[in-house]
């Protein structure tokens, strides 16, 4: 999809839900996030020793939020605009994303204003599981070039 | 420092292990893949050449800010989890670009301690990322819970 179906910055409504899409987390998909990040904590990837670790299980990395975050948003979600920068991200963590787990995304957008020449958004995120349980949330602040 | 760690024996100004990451464009497409970040900033060599952000001209693709974040944040379970503790929030910052051929590497320091009305008992951690060449590339505020 090319950024003539997503918002321009000024199209944007603060507050505004954003549509998204549920997503099912497989083992082998958290393995391959893990691996990729270069995190081989055997929580991730030993079954034995994650069930007798605190957690009671395998378990995926915290910041597995940074694939739910596009896997969980639509094509014409503004954070796939090209040339969006990411100046910086804030995450609370309540309980671990687990394979199997189906997490829904509430996602909006917080703040948008001009400062110094850019565009500034500022998005807001949590990420729920099967049980209504918020995983995590968080957001950050974006620079977006139109 | 002592064999085991615990909130009481905790000192301000106490060092967590670092942990670092060379990296690659290979490891940023691998990022991008994974995490369906297909940004033109990070995969697309002729796109992003000259690119001008502020005062800061890209010299070629980036790796992703989730990427140095994910180290942050490995950082801290690395160290908080082997002693029952758990990894509660982590802001980030990101300051400068990290190109492929950077070596990354955390500095992170305890700078507080407190117990709250529940009993949970709170750690602060500041974080540093550091290129090769001591440039800082992102800083980061990081709160775990310690036994």
């Amino acid at each position: 999809m090319t950024d003539q179906k997503r918002r321009h910055f000024d199209e944007i409504v603060i507050g505004e839900e954003i549509p998204t899409k549920p997503y099912t987390l497989t083992k082998e998909t958290i393995q391959k996030y893990a691996e990729d990040i270069e995190d081989h904590n055997p929580l991730y990837f030993d079954e034995e020793y994650a069930k007798k670790s605190q957690f009671g299980g395998l378990i995926a990395p915290p910041s597995i939020h940074a694939l739910l975050l596009f896997e969980c948003t639509l094509d014409e979600d503004d954070c796939r605009a090209t040339g969006v920068i990411n100046m910086g991200q804030t995450w609370s963590y309540n309980v671990p994303a687990r394979p199997g787990d189906t997490i829904t995304l509430k996602r909006t957008l917080r703040d948008k204003y001009v400062k110094k020449d850019r565009l500034w958004v500022q998005h807001e995120n949590v990420f729920i599981n099967q049980d209504g349980t918020v995983v995590c949330s968080g957001g950050g602040w974006r620079i977006h070039e139109r | 420092m002592p064999n085991t760690v615990t909130f009481e024996n905790l000192q301000i100004g106490q060092e967590v292990p670092s942990v670092s990451i060379h990296v690659t464009e290979e490891k940023i497409w691998k990022f991008a893949d994974i995490s369906k970040d297909y940004n033109p900033l990070h995969i697309n060599r002729e796109w992003v050449r000259g690119y001008q952000f502020g005062k800061t001209r890209l010299e070629g693709v980036i790796a992703h800010g989730l990427f140095t974040y994910a180290l942050m944040t490995r950082a801290m379970t690395e160290w908080v989890w082997p002693l029952g503790g758990l990894h509660h929030r982590l802001e980030a910052r990101f300051d400068s670009p990290v190109y492929p051929g950077d070596t990354i590497r955390t500095e992170a320091t305890v700078t507080e301690k407190k117990v709250v009305g529940g009993g949970v008992k709170y750690v602060v951690v500041d974080i540093v990322v550091k290129n090769q060449t001591g440039a800082i590339v992102a800083k980061g505020k990081a709160m775990e819970s310690l036994l």
